[in-house]
Parts: structure tokens; sequence; C-alpha cells
């Protein structure tokens, strides 16, 4: 195994530690008394409840009823076809039309959890490919670990973690040796 | 060697056109095909003193306008499907009768006061206060390499290598950096930097520039050496690290408990 690929192999487990930790803590906290109790109305169970903050529930509906007001059009429509995978899927194979929240909130979870393992690697190349360092493609990417938003990038059904990812990829192409 | 490289482009859109379906600002990404096609080998010409100028070309120019729209094509797209929703019925929303009806901008500023100094005021200085630490990290870290980009240029029409210089391929990120963050500290809720600093690679490169000198990194790879080789930077990158952790650990807390910032 070549130095890069014993770096990447580290940040995958690295990010999935992170991510179950993170995961971990915020649903402990969440059974404490929550500021807004806006959540409680909409889902049940604690976790559930944990996810289901600030923007998400702009994404939870629309992805639940597509855009039915004008203020959802300031997201982008791609998260919410990404949280309704399960849902569709499940409608094509049972007949099932979805509508409560969970399956959403689950796809999207899960999903995120994919891209963060897919941006730390991306990153790593990129980084790799600008600096012609691993060393300091290691550092970098385990410095993106310690991000200013772990519950938007690493946590919650958010647009960052995929737009990270793919702008990642993007930016790595754009460099001749990424290619 | 063309067919590559066109190829390599493509997919590069493509990925980008991906991210902006994600997020509105997207659309700045469209910069970084621009500067790999087309501004970027200008400057290697200007450095190697290759009088040919094969980089100016108008099929580059052409295939670069085409590929550089294709992660704005997405924003388009959903003004598109507000327009048709609203704009359409008896009773068209106000901002239908614009020159450029843009239901996105309109939702930013009537829903959310989003413009340009709309979210100085005293009320939100304590978001301000919390996205300071990233926000000086990206702005202060982008003057200094813009700063260097400038002497690459102007050292070699001098003839000056003995200069510190910016690696090309680092300077699309530091501008995006800057624009991104002038955008953040002027026209939007200051405190999402935190959610979108996190997006950039520049933050992490910027991050890690605390505790390595990364220009001592190119400096076998570029013809102008580094005057600061491998020097450590201890308090800023300790006071880094210790931010992160804590305000991490922090912001976990508060999105528990549905506190701000959001």
């Amino acid at each position: 195994m070549t130095r890069p690929e014993k770096h990447k192999v580290l940040l995958v487990r690295l990010v999935v530690l992170q991510h179950v930790l993170i995961a971990l803590l915020v649903v402990i906290v969440a059974t404490f008394p929550s500021f807004d109790s806006s959540a409680d109305v909409v889902v049940t169970s604690i976790w559930q409840k944990a996810l289901l903050r600030w923007d998400v529930f702009h994404f939870l509906h629309v992805a639940q009823i597509d855009y039915a007001f004008e203020h959802e059009y300031a997201f982008l429509p791609v998260l919410h076809i990404l949280m309704q995978a399960y849902a569709k899927l499940r409608e094509v194979v049972s007949g099932i039309h979805e509508i409560t929240p969970v399956p959403f909130l689950l796809t999207g979870h899960l999903a995120v959890y994919l891209a963060g393992i897919g941006s730390v690697q991306a990153l790593y190349d990129l980084t790799l490919n600008t600096f012609k360092s691993p060393a300091m493609a290691l550092l970098a990417s385990v410095l993106s670990l310690l991000s200013s938003s772990p519950a938007t990038l690493r946590f919650a059904p958010y647009a960052e973690p995929f737009f990270t990812f793919f702008s990642y990829k993007g930016m790595c192409l754009v460099l001749r040796s990424c290619f | 060697m063309l067919y590559c490289s066109e190829r390599r482009f493509f997919r590069a859109s493509l990925y980008l056109m991906c991210a902006s379906m994600f997020r509105a600002n997207g659309v700045l990404l469209s910069g970084f095909i621009v500067w790999g096609m087309l501004v970027e080998p200008f400057v290697l010409e200007i450095v190697e003193q290759d009088s040919h100028w094969r980089s100016l070309n108008v099929g580059k120019f052409v295939k670069c306008v085409g590929l550089s729209s294709l992660p704005v094509i997405p924003f388009v797209w959903h003004q598109y499907e507000g327009y048709k929703a609203f704009c359409s019925s008896d009773e068209p929303r106000p901002w239908c009768g614009n020159r450029l009806p843009s239901i996105y901008s309109f939702v930013q500023s009537e829903y959310w006061n989003v413009g340009l100094f709309r979210y100085w005021t005293i009320a939100q200085v304590p978001n301000f206060v919390l996205a300071f630490p990233v926000l000086a990290l990206l702005v202060s870290c982008a003057l200094r390499d813009l700063s260097r980009a400038h002497i690459l240029i102007s050292s070699v029409q001098s003839r000056d290598r003995n200069c510190i210089a910016t690696p090309l391929a680092i300077v699309p990120h530091a501008i995006h950096a800057i624009l991104l963050a002038s955008i953040l500290m002027f026209a939007a809720h200051t405190q999402i930097a935190l959610r979108l600093a996190a997006a950039l690679p520049y933050t992490y490169w910027s991050a890690a520039s605390l505790f390595v000198d990364t220009f001592s990194i190119f400096s076998s790879q570029y013809p102008f050496e580094s005057k600061e080789v491998g020097k450590r930077k201890g308090v800023a990158a300790t006071c880094w690290v210790w931010w992160s952790a804590l305000w991490g650990a922090i912001s976990l807390i508060t999105w528990a408990t549905f506190l701000p910032p959001a």
C-alpha cells in the first residue's frame, strides 16, 4: 500500500469515528429540553428531533410535498430529490406514497455519511495534487475533520456535505495531474 | 493530449455543475474552469516568456464559455421553475416584473432580509464575532497569497528570481475565498461562513499554513526560491486547533438544543 493509500484508509476511519461520535453527542444532548420545540410537532423520537433543526424543516417539507411556498425557492432542489430517494423507490416497488418524515430524514442522514467519506478523500486528492506533498494532504484533511460546522457537514441533511464533495472533485480535475 | 485536456475540463465542469445543484453560490465555481482553461495557460506563457500566445485563441475561448456556463445552469433553471410557478397566474408576484425576475433574490431579501449591509446591526454583532475566526483566516491568507501572485508576474518582467511567489494552482482558490468572504461579510447572514468555509479546501490549506510554511513545499517545483523554508508557527496553529475543537463541540450542543446560530 502506498503512503497516500495508507493516509486515505486512516482518514476514512477517522471520518467514520467522527460521524459516530457526533451522532452520539447530538442525540444525547437532544434528550434535554430544546430552545425551540418545533420538531416535537413533526416527529417523535429523539434521533429524528436531533436531525430536524433549522433549514432541515424546509428541506423536509419540499422533499415531502415539493415546493409549496415562495420562500422555499431559496433552496435548490437536488437535496430534496436525494432525500426522496428511498420514498420514491418504495413507491415504485410497493405503490405506497410515503409522506411521513422519517424516511426522508433517514435517507438524507445516510447520504451525508457517504458524502463525508467521499469529501475527505477528495480533499486529500485535491491537496496532494496541488501541493505534491502527502504530508500536506494528510494535514489539511485531518484539519478538515475539525470543521466549523460539524452538525451541517457531518450529521444533518444539509446541502453542504454534497456541495463540498462535488466542489472538491471538480476543482481537482481542473488540475492537470488529477486527470 | 488536446482531447485529454478537453475531456478533463468537461468532467470538471460536470462535477462543479453537480455542486451548484445543491447551493446557489456554486455559480462562483465557474471561475475555476475559466482559470484552468484560459488564465493559467496565459500566465504560464508570460512566465516562460513564450511569445506564441497559444492560450489565446477564439476556439478555446468559446469552449471555455460553454464549459464555464454549466455550473450556472442549475441556478438559472431554478429561477425559471420559480418564474413558471409564480408569474404565470392572474396575480403575479412583485418580482415578476423586474428586468431580471429572480425568485432567489426576492426570497433572500423578503424572507431572510439579505442585502448589502442589512446584517450590519448591533443585534447581529454576536454572529459577526462567531464567524470572525474563520473569516479572518480566509481573508488574511487570501490577501497574502494574492499579493505574492502579483510578485510572480512582476518578478518575471524584472527578471528577479530571488523572491517568494504564490504557486498558480492556489491562486484561483484565494480569489474564490476573497469573493465568498466579501459576500458573507457584506451581503449575507455572516454566521453562515461557519458552514460555507467548511466546504472550501482553501480553509484547510490556510489552517495548514499556520502549522508549516506551505510555500516551502513549492520551492522545488518552481524557479523561485522560498525564503522561509520549513518554519513552524506555534501560537496561531494552537489557537486554531483549540478554537476548532471547542467551537465544534459547542456548535453540536447548540444544534442539538435548537439554539442559534443556524
